[in-house]
């Protein structure tokens, strides 16, 4: 702790910060720009200026700016004093010469630092008699929206780009009152983490264009604390609605995930809710029926074994319904033998080895990423571990008494101080190019060489059949014996057991108590079906049988993802009687289908790769008849006089239901005392006029039984209740989001606090080898392996549905290496076939592929592919033809259903049905 | 700074540029020279710009292009660079190129008269080049030549003390030579 006095007063603040940092945890009101808590000092843009005093009789001192400043036991600093208080406003002068005073057109407006630090600093007459810049805005894809001429140049969007994202096409441009942020030219950022620009960016230069075709101003949105759908990270995010639409996903700050950031999966993969394709009323063959029709209810009535089919999209709650209401024994958990095989045994290690948090995985220094994808399959981990890889280039220049926080420093030595971040597997992309040790191989082979570097560490690991090892799984071996923390990072890409159980392996032959481990499930709540898996499961490979042997109904809850389209197709072959509980209608076919509410619709709590349980709430309310699917499950709970589920009223009683078979759960479902939290903010506009065109009755709030948030503006404020996330952040004086420091403290400290909530899979000390399997050995007897990559956007079915990612989704290729390539007579760019599979493929040329094998990405929405081809052939020009039609097509359906898509989200916002808003007439 | 203003879809990106099909032999050898003397080759990126510029008086977006895969850094890293210093050119410049100082110095010395006078021999304003191609008419900061005031740069030589007769005679041999890179 040190001693500080500022302005005359003493305060104890926290080592190892800068004064800046401290002021800010002291919820002192200092301007700042530049300084990003997350990306540290660089000192650019002096708004944070105080003076420092030598001693009490110095009463002149200097300037100082206090992000750059350290904070020392015994300083002596103003910060409210004319000299810095006038230089401050200065300041504010001098960045917005060229500043075009465009707020009210300006999408930022509302919640923008800019505005809130102008008014903080007092400017308010323009001193520069100068003519402004005027600067060319670029086209930077369907994400980003580029207004230049608001520029400050407090160089934030570069530095988070460039260096804490690693992205490789935007930088600042020339120099003096000309410096431009932007591209070479024009052209879709190509970063996944790009979305991050608009918050990072202090005022409008960046900003989120499908927000900006349905806009509304921050406090005129009503907003609910969420978590992202679109991956296993479990990102915290808040949803903001209005007029009974979601408008955009902005970042939830959570210490130890998502932090200040998102991927642009997430911030933009939300829309799926608005999707066209929503379904919103009963359907039974595609025709709208009603819940009381005969054929309806004798469907939801049929005798017979119900077989459910649970869905890793779906809510816990959702989930454990369905499992209620049709049975353990007869809840399916997974699409195929292999998932279910992965998940089973990704429960179990799970139990044995707690997952690292993002904050932690932050501190490696040591990485192993053993045959997964990260970078793909869970964006934001990637950009994780990607911060970790500047610890040793810290503690360099700690060693020589310079802050870590001191960013320039510390990007100046990161070359000669890496931290060994070893790949091992097929994965391609930034991640792997950023590694040191690289050793190339499809999954078997990484599952043998990661079962050899078990063995290596500790003998007693179990030996694959083969004893090869590769140089660099030795030098793997003795990078981790010396390392402090290292972190192994493992996961489904691969979808292959033997790579997931030779990471359990490996941490257990490390024995290092500070060792970390990170497995990534595919889903947003995979884990959650895990859980649910342990009260008993009926086996993937069964129900076929099932359905072929008795008089089965099948109730499956929605999933987006091809392959549960293909199996259901298959499956129903063996029934008549399907009923699926869908948010999004997918293909036609002879199914009731019951409409749910998405999760902006409702509440639900999910599982994370961690096991950690996140909760989310409803910032709308849900369409047509769409319902939560617990809901729907509950009423054919008293069709089918399941009493148990019959009885439940609201969402409490089942999490207590839930509790009492996982008593972990318990103490995150605690309900609400007190008052609850007010989604709308204080200056709300319109709430009784906003809907005058359709009632004269103000409406009453909606709000769940039991939740803790209410959709009016009537409630507790940010800042008033802190067991409960914020609904939205926002302070007085601080409109953005960097009013995040008013509800929590920005410096970490030396220590990493740990980590709050519950992680709902109950841990196992005792843990065991995993022993190598005769049938891991098997190979594939085609000529060429194929290896399945995924892509951030593409690959995550759900995204697919919101109408920016499908745009940005690229389509099919394969990898090859050169000297296939060569042989085959093929250039990267070309399109080729496999046997004799319809979809065309682009050919890309890497050095990075393993032998015989070549590495395929197909879709989301394409049929899968088989594990291995015998034939590469040159696309016929009538296919290639064909496809370029196809994709044309393809892009006017697209951008004809963005327009309408913008006209039914605006038209919608003037004709709420009335009968959907709570209380009205 | 050129920056293009078609929508994205028409837009024919460059999109990699192989530099072998680009830079002259002569030019890559001396990159990578330049190359050899930093311990990363994007180090080499000013000097990359320089020798390219000695050989076609400017850097055009193909040429950045070029370099930057030459130095396999990326291009906007390299065109960070480029318009960050204003004696890189990334835009056609004439045989010669003026760089008139319009610091306070040379401010005090008389510089709008000279500037007027510079802008009417050759017929242009800052920023244009004369339509035979022969002369480009800049400004520049501070030359360090304050004493001297006022000044400009011809083609990378200072000219000082300069006149309304010294002017004349420097425009005159101008068109009586060739230019610097020819
Ligand atoms: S574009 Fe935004 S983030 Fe980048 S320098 Fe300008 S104001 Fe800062
Ligand atoms: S990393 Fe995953 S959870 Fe986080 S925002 Fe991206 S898709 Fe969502
Ligand atoms: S925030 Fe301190 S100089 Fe920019
Ligand atoms: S001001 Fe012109 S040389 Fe210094």
């Amino acid at each position: 702790m040190a001693n500080i006095i500022i302005d005359n007063q003493q305060y104890e603040v926290a080592d190892g910060q800068n004064l800046l940092q401290a002021c800010l945890s002291l919820k002192k009101d200092l301007p700042y720009f530049c300084w990003h808590p997350a990306m540290g000092s660089v000192g650019a843009c002096r708004q944070c200026a105080m003076t420092q005093y030598h001693d009490e009789n110095d009463t002149r001192g200097r300037l100082i700016v206090a992000c750059m400043t350290p904070v020392t036991d015994g300083m002596r600093v103003s910060m409210e004093q004319p000299q810095e208080t006038e230089f401050r406003e200065q300041v504010i002068d001098a960045l917005m010469t060229h500043h075009p005073h465009d707020c009210p057109v300006c999408a930022e407006g509302g919640e923008c630092h800019l505005q809130d630090m102008t008014v903080m600093t007092g400017h308010y007459k323009r001193g520069f008699k100068g003519k402004k810049t005027t600067f060319q805005n670029q086209q930077l894809g369907p994400l980003i929206k580029h207004e230049m001429n608001r520029c400050i140049t407090c160089y934030r969007c570069e530095r988070f780009y460039k260096d804490y994202a690693g992205g490789t096409d935007l930088a600042a441009q020339s120099s003096r009152n000309k410096v431009y942020f932007g591209r070479q030219c024009d052209g879709t950022l190509e970063s996944e983490f790009a979305g991050n620009l608009v918050e990072v960016c202090p005022t409008g230069v960046f900003t989120d264009k499908p927000f900006g075709d349905h806009y509304s101003r921050k406090w005129d949105m009503q907003a609910a604390p969420s978590v992202c759908q679109h991956c296993s990270t479990g990102c915290n995010v808040t949803l903001s609605e209005r007029y009974g639409s979601v408008r955009r996903v902005t970042n939830r700050f959570n210490d130890h995930l998502n932090g200040y950031f998102l991927c642009d999966r997430g911030r933009f993969g939300f829309d799926f809710v608005n999707s066209e394709q929503r379904q919103q009323h009963i359907s039974l063959g595609g025709q709208s029926v009603n819940w009381s029709d005969a054929e309806v209810q004798q469907r939801l009535k049929a005798k017979g074994t119900w077989v459910g089919i649970g869905s890793s999209q779906a809510s816990l709650e959702d989930n454990f319904a369905l499992q209620l209401l049709v049975g353990a024994e007869n809840f399916c958990v997974a699409d195929d033998p292999q998932s279910e095989h992965l998940l089973e045994l990704h429960m179990a290690i799970l139990q044995q080895w707690p997952q690292a948090s993002l904050a932690q995985m932050e501190q490696a220094d040591a990485i192993v990423i053993i045959g997964e994808d990260i970078n793909n399959s869970a964006p934001r981990i990637g950009l994780a571990i990607r911060q970790a890889l500047l610890n040793n280039a810290k503690q360099q220049v700690k060693n020589v008494g310079v802050p870590e926080w001191q960013d320039s420093a510390v990007r100046q030595v990161l070359p000669h101080n890496k931290v060994p971040l070893a790949v091992v597997g097929y994965q391609q992309g930034a991640l792997a190019e950023q590694a040191t040790i690289r050793l190339v191989a499809d999954d078997k082979q990484t599952a043998e060489q990661a079962f050899l570097l078990a063995n290596l560490l500790c003998e007693k690991s179990p030996k694959p059949r083969v004893s090869k090892v590769h140089s660099q799984i030795e030098e793997i071996a003795e990078v981790l014996k010396t390392a402090k923390r290292p972190l192994i990072v493992g996961g489904w890409s691969a979808n292959n057991s033997a790579v997931l159980s030779a990471v359990a392996n490996i941490c257990k032959a490390l024995a290092n108590p500070q060792g970390m481990l990170c497995i990534a499930p595919p889903a947003a709540n995979t884990v959650g079906l895990g859980l649910l898996m342990q009260a008993g499961y009926l086996a993937n490979e069964a129900v076929e049988s099932k359905l072929k042997s008795e008089e089965c109904n099948l109730l499956v809850l929605d999933h987006t993802s091809d392959s549960r389209q293909q199996w259901l197709q298959t499956l129903s072959k063996q029934t008549n009687n399907v009923v699926c509980l869908q948010q999004l209608a997918q293909g036609e076919n002879n199914s009731l289908s019951l409409p749910i509410s998405s999760f902006s619709e409702c509440s639900g709590s999910q599982l994370n790769y961690q096991g950690l349980i996140q909760s989310y709430s409803p910032a709308s309310k849900p369409a047509g008849q769409c319902r939560p699917a617990w809901q729907w499950l509950v009423d054919l709970g008293k069709l089918q006089n399941i009493a148990e589920l019959a009885s439940v009223e609201h969402l409490g009683q089942l999490h207590l239901m839930m509790s009492k078979l996982f008593p972990t759960l318990a103490e995150h479902f605690t309900e609400l005392s007190g008052r609850q939290f007010a989604m709308q903010s204080p200056r709300y506009s319109g709430r009784t006029a906003m809907l005058a065109n359709q009632t004269v009755h103000e409406p009453k709030p909606f709000s769940e039984a039991g939740a803790p948030y209410k959709q009016s503006m009537e409630g507790l404020l940010p800042g008033q209740n802190d067991q409960h996330p914020l609904a939205y952040s926002w302070s007085p004086g601080w409109n953005s989001n960097q009013s995040n420091h008013k509800f929590r403290d920005e410096f970490r400290g030396p220590e990493l606090k740990s980590q709050q909530g519950i992680f709902a899979v109950p841990n196992h000390p005792e843990c065991f080898w995993f022993k190598w399997q005769a049938s891991w050995s098997a190979n594939t007897k085609a000529n060429y392996k194929i290896l399945a990559v995924e892509e951030v956007f593409g690959s995550d079915s759900l995204a697919e549905f919101a109408g920016a990612i499908q745009q940005l989704s690229k389509s099919a290729y394969v990898v090859v290496l050169p000297k296939v390539a060569s042989s085959l007579n093929i250039e990267a760019g070309q399109w080729v076939t496999l046997d004799d599979h319809p979809t065309l493929f682009a050919v890309k040329i890497s050095d990075h592929v393993p032998a015989k094998s070549i590495l395929l990405y197909s879709p989301a929405h394409e049929a899968a592919i088989s594990d291995g081809c015998d034939e590469i052939k040159v696309a016929s020009k009538q296919k290639i033809s064909a496809l370029h039609k196809r994709q044309q097509a393809q892009q006017d359906v697209q951008s004809q259903q963005k327009q309408l898509h913008k006209q039914r989200l605006l038209d919608q916002d003037q004709h709420i049905p009335i009968q959907f808003i709570e209380g009205a007439m | 700074m050129s920056k293009v203003t078609m929508p994205v879809e028409q837009q024919i990106p460059i999109q990699q540029v192989d530099y072998r099909a680009v830079l002259s032999e002569q030019e890559i050898a001396a990159i990578e020279h330049e190359c050899s003397l930093y311990e990363e080759r994007a180090a080499a990126g000013i000097d990359a710009l320089k020798i390219v510029q000695d050989h076609r008086r400017w850097v055009s977006d193909e040429s950045l292009y070029a370099i930057a895969d030459l130095l396999q850094m990326p291009v906007v890293q390299l065109e960070g660079v480029a318009t960050f210093y204003n004696l890189i050119y990334r835009q056609p410049v004439g045989e010669h190129v003026i760089h008139l100082c319009d610091s306070i110095s040379c401010w005090l010395h008389d510089f709008p008269k000279i500037a007027e006078h510079l802008k009417a021999k050759l017929g242009i304003d800052f920023g244009q080049t004369t339509a035979d191609g022969k002369v480009t008419l800049l400004t520049n900061v501070c030359l360090g030549c304050c004493d001297t005031a006022p000044a400009l740069m011809l083609d990378g030589d200072l000219v000082e003390n300069l006149d309304i007769p010294s002017i004349d005679n420097m425009l005159g041999k101008l068109t009586a030579r060739g230019g610097k890179n020819d």
